[in-house]
Formats: C-alpha cells, structure tokens, sequence
C-alpha cells in the first residue's frame, strides 16, 4: 500500500510539472524575484526601525536635546509644607530661590524629580542663621495615586522632634505615603507618613512604605551645608565653576523649584541608551535619517586612518580606489555570549482571581401593575416626579 | 464489580470537584464583578462607560451643584479658565463620558478658602423630552465634605439613580443603604446593588497654582452648557470672581 501512494505521488508530479499548487509556476534556478520596495530599502530585521527621528518622540525626557521642560507640562505634586516655624526654599536652576514659601505654605514639584530644599528662618532657640538643606524625591504619579493627588495637597511636617534629631547627627527620612486600602482605616483616603527615626534599627522606611501603600514624596534631611560655590565636570571633561546666584522670596523674588536630577525609574519612554539620536519631539530639528547630513538609516560606518567615521574610500576628493581596509582587534577580551533564553520566574501571590466573562444573558422585563395604595410613594410634584404630577 | 468500582470512583470525584468549587460559586452568587471602581484615575471609569454604552454624545446632562449655604461654583472643563461662575446653588450641563474640575468659593462657612473637586458624569438620565433641566443630577458638598477636604484628606462620593422598582416598593423610611463604605469595598458596585451609578464626586484640598499646571487637571474637556440649563434666579454670573479665579491662577500659590 505505501509504495501504491508513492507511485501515485510520482505521477502526480510528472503530470503536472513544476507548476504551483496556486497555478503560478515555481521560479527556475536562475530566476529571482527582487523583494517590494518598502523591503529593500531597509537593510534587514533586527537592525531596522521607524528611525531616529520616530524614536526620539518615545525617548526618556532629559536625553539629548530634550529636557524636562519642554514638551507639554509635567504633573506636578502640590507638597504643603507644616510644622516648625521656618521658611522654605529650593533650588532653580543655578539660583537659590530662599524664602519662597513660610511654613505652612504649599508649591508644585514636577514629578518624577529630586529637588533642593533650602529651610531657612528656622525658630527656636540654636537655630538663629542656620539652614537646612533637605532634599525633597517627588514621585510619579501611580495609578493609585493619581486620584489624590490631583485633588489633594502631600503634607511634608518638620518637628520639633526631626530638629532635634537633625542637631544630634542624625538623618531623618520621611516617607509620605498613600496606604493601600487594606490599610486604610477609614474609606475617607488620607496619607500616612514614616520616619525613620521611630522605627526600629534595620527597617528601611521606603520598603516599609512600599510594602503598605504607594510612596508619593520622600524628605530626607540632615546637617550638611551645602556649598553652593564649587565646581562642577562639564561633559568634555573640564572642570568649569557653577556660579550660583540668589533669589529672596521676601524681596517678591519667586522662582519654581527646577530638579536637581531625575527619578530614573520614573522616567517614562524608551530607555534614552537605546536610542543613538536622542529625545525629540515633533517639529524639532532631530536627526532623521537620509535628511541633510544624517546618514541613510542602516548605512554602514567604519573606522578610517584618520579617525573619523566614514565610507570606506576615504580620503574624498578622488576616485574611489581603496579595496580593503582592515582593522583587527587583538585585544584579550573575555565577553560572555549573550543570553539567547531568559527565564524569569514570577508568582504573584496571591493570584488575580475574576470571574469567567459573562457568555449569555438572559433579559427579562416584567412591568409592575400597582393598585391604589400599593405605592408608598407619594404621587405629587416631588423633585423627581413628572411635571404636573401622574 | 470492575464497573461498580469505576461508578463509585466516578462519584467520588464529582463530589470532591463540588467541595473544591461550592465555596467559590456560592461567593460569586451574591453580588456581580464591577472591574471598574472609584479609586482608577479620574475620568477614566466614565470614559470606559461611555464607550460601552454608546449613548449619545450630543446629550449634556444637568447637573445642579449644592453648598451648604452660600458661595461661588466656578467650572472648569480642560482649560485653566472657568467656563461658567455662578451663584449656588449651580446649576449647568455637561456631556456625559468626561470629568471636570469645580472650583468653591466665597462660602460662609470657611472665608478665604476655596476647593476644587472634581465630578465624574458615568451616566445619563433619561427625563420626559423637553425638561431635562427639571432632572438635573444633584451633587450636594456638605459641611463636613469640605472640612474632611481642608484638612487633607479626600473624599470620595458615587451618586446613583436608585432603582425605581425598589424605589416605588419599598419604604422610603425603610430603606437604608450604606452611607459610608469601608476602604476596601468598591463603592461603584456597592452603588450598582442600589441603582445605576451616574456621578463620581471627588473632594480635595488642592488647589491649581502655576501657569504650568496640565490641562488635564481642568478636566478631560467634555462640553459645557451653562446657557439655558441654569433655571432663572438661581445663577447669577458674577465676573468679579471669574477674575479673581484667574489671578489665583497666575498667583502661582498662596
């Protein structure tokens, strides 16, 4: 019987020839067919994309050209400052903007940033001159989170207790955070703050806040004076002085508070590493591949003798003559292969547990028939009652 | 034998598959599953809602905003600029599907404050043709909301349309929901049981500083009618504090 089928697929085949099973007929040996041209303009998968110009709109802010302030504006967190008599300051840009708000006042912080306070005017006996300078972590917004604090203030208070414990040497870290449900003691939604100066030695406020609740601002502050006239490494790699200039709230000098860097984990969008030409946005003038001296995206680079990247029949101005160009690395490296499979085990404990989605529904309206006196309602003019009544 | 063996097992296993699942079924047989709830940001539950009902996106639906006493009710619908100020009680329309921020002032009982919260419209009513603004959805800010507000917390309300047969059935004296939930509750659903949610209210102390603030916080940018829906005498537009509401604005913070 199998060599029945066999002879029977033979003849098949002699019958019909080289023709497609869709009547087309399959290409000789010496036949090619060039791919669409929306496929041959890229140089292949894995190494092609939408383009450095696409990417750069879904690139982290804070990358190449694009900074935190531009674009369309940030939410903010309204932070209310309560507690110790004191004023309040930050820092803006390369000013320091003291006395912007006295305590209790509140101000806006961008989320998703670490910013600069300035305490200053503290009273209490001691304290006469002397500042403080916390810093202040603002987080993103969380899903939990966004209800309140779109409709509420995050209350930051300094103690007389956090003074003292300052003055003794010791840091002090706030955590303010809105606990889960589950640890919510009344449905009417409020924050709940940790210090790390009453829980026990060992215990990390901020994995302790993160384990009840979302964490939404972060307060750490201890008695360092910050030395604002210093020097700062420029990306080249010289060392050029910062110059810091000031601002008096009491003067009617108000500056908003700029971050003194980024939350990375907060920072939404591509990774800016994974990304050659940077952040951009629409209408900016980002690098686009194949438009001015941007090269065709997939265009190979390489090495030349003069040190600059370039096309390979470099030096210009002549003929293309060079054929080979060769660069070997002899270097001793030991580079572990890339992982091919990853494994990553989760279990989230317990597990989502919904119901199966509904897959029939039976609909049936019955019409209630009253009599009189059946309906303990009134039949009048009520406010939800038919005008002129029944 | 073989075979009554295999039917004894066989009934054994069912039993046991009824234990493991009885407890389960008989939970899910008292109330339904809302995957939605009160707590998802703003604006996103109404738009989820509006996209499954498919009501019609030309209705605006009154709503008649109540203080305890006196004051101002500004509203804000994605822009930083109040579109109507009026006198409360206040009363406007506003299409269903969107969220939109209010802002209360000049009230009596706390001079010198003012809030913004929020209301989310999920549904609409349906009244006789020709009387909506007889039907408007009351959204009432008590005394003790407001207090709850100022001092840092927020409250968080959801306004049904009770189901009119139970409504026309039972006693009014006699029925008695459940005024305040606990935090773990859904009070959409809880709400659901009772009748069709219509509004989420939410209540908080902040308050819009900086010319920076997002759009977003103004609201999703649902259209807002205050023109024939505001009953005569009820409403007056006072542009004093239409203009005092920008300056805070602009104050940046107070």
């Amino acid at each position: 019987m199998r060599y029945y089928f066999l002879a029977l697929g033979a003849l098949v085949v002699v019958c019909m020839g080289c023709a497609g099973v869709d009547g087309q007929s399959v290409l000789k040996s010496n036949e090619y067919v060039a791919p669409p041209a929306a496929m041959m303009q890229h140089p292949g998968p894995m190494v092609d994309g939408p383009g450095p110009g696409v990417m750069g709109v879904l690139a982290q802010p804070g990358g190449m050209g694009m900074g935190p302030g531009m674009g369309m504006p940030q939410m903010s967190t309204q932070v209310k400052f309560i507690g110790h008599d004191m004023s309040v300051g930050w820092l803006s840009g390369n000013v320091i903007a003291r006395n912007q708000q006295v305590v209790p006042g509140r101000a806006d912080f961008p989320q998703g940033a670490i910013y600069q306070l300035v305490y200053s005017n503290i009273s209490g006996e001691g304290w006469a001159g002397e500042d403080l300078f916390p810093t202040l972590e603002v987080r993103s917004a969380h899903p939990n989170t966004i209800a309140y604090l779109t409709h509420n203030t995050v209350p930051v208070e300094i103690t007389d207790e956090d003074l003292e414990h300052v003055r003794s040497n010791n840091m002090v870290t706030k955590v303010i955070y809105l606990p889960d449900p589950k640890f919510q003691a009344r449905a009417i939604a409020g924050v709940e703050t940790l210090v790390s100066t009453t829980l026990d030695p060992g215990i990390d406020p901020i994995e302790q806040a993160e384990r009840m609740g979302t964490i939404m601002v972060v307060l750490r502050m201890g008695n360092k004076r910050m030395q604002f006239d210093e020097a700062q490494i420029q990306p080249n790699g010289t060392i050029a002085p910062v110059s810091f200039s000031s601002a008096n709230g009491d003067n009617g000098e108000y500056l908003p508070p700029s971050p003194v860097t980024l939350i990375p984990s907060d920072i939404q969008g591509v990774p800016g590493a994974m990304i050659a030409a940077g952040g951009g946005f629409p209408g900016q003038n980002v690098p686009v591949s194949g438009m001015g001296p941007t090269p065709v995206w997939g265009m190979p680079m390489t090495a030349t003798p003069i040190g600059l990247p370039g096309p390979p029949h470099l030096p210009l101005g002549g003929p293309a003559g060079l054929k080979s160009h060769t660069i070997r690395n002899l270097s001793q490296n030991n580079m572990p292969e890339p992982v091919d499979h990853m494994l990553i085990d989760v279990e989230h404990s317990p597990g989502y547990s919904v119901p199966a989605p509904v897959k029939h529904i039976q609909y049936k309206e019955t019409h209630p028939v009253f009599g009189p006196g059946d309906v303990s309602t009134p039949q009048g003019q009520g406010a939800y009652g038919p005008p002129g009544g029944y | 034998m073989p075979i009554a063996h295999e039917s004894s097992l066989r009934t054994a296993i069912i039993t046991l598959a009824f234990l493991l699942t009885g407890p389960t079924a008989f939970a899910q047989s008292g109330a339904y599953y809302e995957p939605l709830n009160e707590k998802l940001p703003p604006g996103f539950t109404a738009d989820i809602m509006a996209r499954v009902r498919h009501d019609d996106m030309f209705w605006l639906q009154p709503v008649r905003v109540e203080l305890p006493t006196a004051g101002t009710v500004s509203v804000y619908s994605a822009t930083p600029v109040p579109i109507v100020t009026t006198s409360a009680p206040a009363q406007f329309s506003a299409s269903t599907g969107h969220f939109y921020r209010l802002r209360i002032a000049d009230m009596p009982e706390f001079p010198g404050e003012e809030i913004y919260p929020s209301i989310e419209i999920l549904d609409r009513l349906h009244p006789p043709a020709g009387s909506a603004a007889n039907y408007p959805i009351p959204v009432v800010l008590t005394e003790a909301d407001l207090k709850e507000a100022l001092s840092g917390r927020m409250v968080t309300r959801v306004i049904y349309l009770e189901n009119p047969r139970s409504a026309a059935q039972k006693d009014p004296l006699r029925r008695n929901p459940r005024a305040t939930l606990d935090p773990t509750d859904n009070a959409l659903q809880e709400a659901g049981m009772y009748g069709r949610p219509m509004m989420i209210v939410r209540i908080g102390g902040r308050i819009p500083s900086g010319p920076n603030m997002p759009l977003s916080y103004f609201g999703s940018g649902g259209t807002v009618d205050p023109g024939d829906s505001v009953p005569a005498g009820s409403g007056v537009v006072k542009l004093s504090d239409r203009k005092r509401a920008v300056e805070s604005l602009a104050r940046g913070n107070d």
